[in-house]
């Protein structure tokens, strides 16, 4: 018998970004909150100070701040006609734990989605016809418009205390700046951040070739600044420990920095750690949630009553306790009935490595997890797709993210993977080697989807999330083309003596690292025919659910998911304090 | 062919629009400095006698840049030549001002700063002697810092073992405390501004008197 706590009116899943935002907007609002975060606290002070926190094996390659997979991972096959099985370690991405979630150990790029990525469907079509989505891409619209969002993404900025350039000031193209940018009402409210040598190197190329370099946005923060929940943020001091890392200079904007503290003043806002959140109870009719059911840090089975739930889990994470909480129909690839699991990406990333002389000197130790010049020329739909056959885009840059000294080993093609040649090798090149990172768009296939898998379970004994995908032609071609453009700048760039370009093959595969930005299962979306939630978040089967995060994501955009993420957090948030709390139960129209 | 002529003017308005950026940084003014150096004689003779109006390091700093006991002056010994030059460079400068070093640094030419720095900077750190026991408080600032402050550790930067954290973030052990103390307090009015990012003026204004105090001891008696 599971034992019940006090009722309140919302509870959210999770600890992370969207959890501690809404989390605490609701709470703000009169609302009594719990958020539930299945991992342990973690401050930056104690937790997240040096020489501790700088540890590449404990929290790199022993996953420090990430899913235990031990107890949960997802199991992994590109076709339906093949059996998963499951990822036994972390490679493919890094899903988040503990409070702060993916939030406390990411690294910081901050974009706004292009206004293109949200009528992807209707743009592409309008533009080059029909023919240019093959049959097997299942792209869909947003149910809302960039324009709509950009007062959230401003919000979320200011939260953040977001770095930059603005290259495009209420429509106007700001010299200086990324041309290709998204308008933005107000500047960023730091400014951008400094350039490493390597960025200023690929910069200084590809403005030879005529594009339009930038150095990119950030959510590091570029000087002192006191966010909008008058919340200290430091400058960043390009230490290089971000990515798989939390900040120890309070400069990285993360959810224990720039959120939590606020919140937890408030008397209505509860965090609740070590509670491990099974499924979402419903009625006996399964049109309303009543609550959670989770298992706390003793293995005490709990039921937390609420009238709202929120699942603010790290990304494709939500789609699962959506299935096993039986909210939504499941989707059928054979028939394509069905919607919750529909629309699973990842990024089809890809790369260049750059090979410099031993004049050139990078530092790779010296950066920081978003530091770095990026263009957006293609990008989404700023060049023409019509001879090209594809849709979708990337961005392009130099990042100085880590020079970790156990993963980062970069030598050229051809040298032995051990013994002293490698040695030697990996001695030439530590310093003198980074790569071209290619960021792109990966848009969503029949055959592709998240289901309970049939055979794994975690180790409560529920069904392991399956991931069944392969990457469309569109994708394939797309990562080709982008390579080819990387790899030309490379050329072009000083110092350079050999630059590999290295496309995204088939199959899409679990064992390599590209990007933690795992999407969808939760489609947003106008019609219940093809989408698990309306352009607030909310389920269609069972209105007070409401989905938050990466799993809303209908198709993946080349730019990182945060920025939109957190516009879509306080859009959420607004649409619950504005219309829900006076039609409780009811869709939000 | 519509869209196509589009997109061409909307490229053509971005590039008259665009200034070709230059992302590379400008060296700092003190790597001209350190660079330019001379012969270590020079920093000798000035370390101990001066040079014009510039009085002599040794008459506060001592002769091997180790003050003596019981002074405000910091120690220069085995500190990082690039900080030692540094500093020099923004008492000249007025980043740092100070009416004692000021006219001093006026007085000395780039490849003497540097020379100088070279030289004190080879000199051995003195042997700490431990006066008083290091309080919780600083202990906890120095290593931990405070979350509710948002202050991280300053050894973070400067330097878990003491050791310094670069060559522009200076060791803090073996410096006096009323040196930490004075200069903590200078960082937190903004009249000393050479840190970049504004990183030790930001911190320090969130430390209290007591703060600035137990850190200034506890590094002392490291």
């Amino acid at each position: 018998m599971a034992r019940t706590m006090p009722a309140v009116d919302v509870v959210l899943v999770g600890g992370g970004w969207t959890g501690s935002v809404i989390g605490k907007e609701l709470a703000a609002a009169g609302q009594r909150v719990v958020v539930l975060e299945r991992g342990q606290p973690r401050w930056t002070s104690p937790d997240f100070q040096a020489p501790g926190v700088r540890d590449e094996l404990k929290y790199l390659r022993r996953n420090e701040l990430h899913q235990n997979a031990a107890s949960e991972t997802y199991t992994f096959r590109n076709r339906v006609d093949e059996v998963a099985l499951p990822m036994r370690r972390w490679q493919f991405a890094y899903p988040g734990n503990h409070v702060g979630g993916a939030g406390a150990h990411w690294s910081g790029a901050y974009y706004r989605w292009d206004p293109v990525e949200f009528k992807i469907r209707s743009h592409y079509t309008k533009r080059y016809g029909a023919g240019i989505f093959s049959d097997d891409i299942t792209a869909q619209d947003w149910p809302l418009t960039y324009d709509e969002l950009e007062p959230y993404f401003d919000r979320f900025d200011r939260l953040v205390g977001a770095s930059g350039f603005a290259g495009n000031l209420q429509g106007r193209i700001q010299p200086g700046g990324n041309p290709f940018e998204p308008w933005r009402s107000k500047p960023y409210p730091n400014p951008p951040m400094k350039v490493p040598h390597a960025p200023a190197l690929f910069g200084e190329a590809a403005s030879k070739l005529g594009y339009h370099p930038y150095i990119q946005p950030s959510a590091l923060s570029t000087r002192p600044y006191v966010n909008s929940e008058g919340l200290q943020m430091n400058s960043c001091v390009y230490c290089g420990f971000c990515s798989n890392f939390g900040c120890e200079q309070f400069a990285k904007a993360s959810p224990q920095v720039c959120v939590l503290p606020a919140a937890l003043k408030l008397p209505a806002f509860e965090l609740r750690t070590g509670a491990h959140v099974l499924r979402v109870e419903l009625d006996r009719d399964r049109r309303m949630a009543r609550g959670v059911t989770y298992v706390d840090a003793a293995g005490v089975e709990t039921f937390q009553p609420a009238e709202v739930v929120f699942l603010c889990t790290f990304a494709i994470n939500n789609t699962r306790l959506l299935l096993l909480s039986g909210i939504g129909k499941p989707y059928d690839p054979a028939t394509g009935d069905g919607v919750v699991g529909r629309n699973y990406t990842h990024q089809t990333s890809s790369g260049v490595s750059l090979f410099f002389d031993e004049g050139t000197n990078i530092n790779p130790f010296m950066g920081a997890g978003a530091v770095a010049v990026t263009m957006d020329d293609f990008c989404t739909d700023n060049f023409d797709h019509g001879p090209l056959g594809f849709v979708g885009g990337g961005y392009i840059q130099i990042q100085v993210v880590s020079g970790a000294p156990i993963g980062n080993r970069p030598t050229p093609p051809g040298t032995p993977a051990w013994g002293s040649a490698w040695k030697k090798a990996a001695k030439r090149y530590y310093n003198h080697s980074i790569p071209i990172t290619i960021t792109a768009s990966n848009l969503p296939v029949r055959g592709g989807y998240l289901s309970l898998d049939p055979t794994y379970t975690d180790a409560f004994g529920q069904p392991l999330l399956r991931i069944t995908y392969d990457f469309p032609d569109n994708d394939i071609k797309l990562s080709a083309f982008l390579t080819e453009k990387g790899t030309e700048i490379g050329r072009a760039m000083r110092g350079v003596q050999q630059a590999v370009g290295a496309p995204r093959k088939k199959p899409y595969g679990a064992t390599a690292y590209q990007s933690s930005h795992i999407n969808g299962g939760a489609a947003i979306g106008a019609d219940p025919a093809t989408s698990v939630v309306n352009r607030y978040g909310q389920c269609w089967d069972v209105p007070n659910v409401f989905v938050t995060g990466a799993a809303l994501f209908p198709q993946n955009s080349c730019y990182n998911p945060t920025g939109t993420i957190g516009a879509l957090a306080y859009w959420a948030a607004d649409a619950v304090k504005r219309d829900y709390v006076r039609a409780p139960g009811r869709l939000i129209a | 062919m519509k869209t196509l002529a589009l997109v061409g003017i909307a490229v053509a308005s971005f590039s008259t629009l665009a200034v070709v950026p230059d992302f590379s940084r400008a060296p700092p003014r003190w790597q001209a400095a350190l660079s330019t150096a001379s012969d270590q004689g020079t920093a000798q003779a000035i370390v101990a006698q001066g040079k014009g109006s510039a009085i002599a390091c040794a008459g506060c700093h001592g002769a091997e840049g180790i003050p003596a006991a019981g002074t405000p002056f910091p120690r220069l010994a085995g500190l990082p030549p690039e900080y030692l030059a540094k500093q020099l460079v923004d008492y000249r400068d007025g980043a740092r001002p100070s009416p004692m070093m000021a006219p001093i640094a006026k007085a000395l030419s780039d490849a003497e700063i540097g020379s100088l720095a070279l030289y004190l900077g080879s000199r051995p750190v003195p042997a700490v002697k431990k006066t008083q026991a290091a309080s919780r408080r600083g202990a906890q600032l120095a290593h931990e810092g405070d979350n509710a402050l948002a202050l991280p550790a300053c050894a973070d930067c400067h330097g878990g073992d003491d050791l310094g954290g670069g060559p522009i973030l200076p060791p803090l052990g073996a410096q006096p405390a009323d040196y930490t103390a004075s200069q903590l307090r200078a960082f937190r009015s903004g009249e000393r501004h050479g840190d970049e990012g504004a990183v030790m003026r930001e911190m320090s204004k969130r430390m209290s008197d007591a703060d600035i105090e137990a850190i200034a001891t506890y590094f002392a008696n490291r």
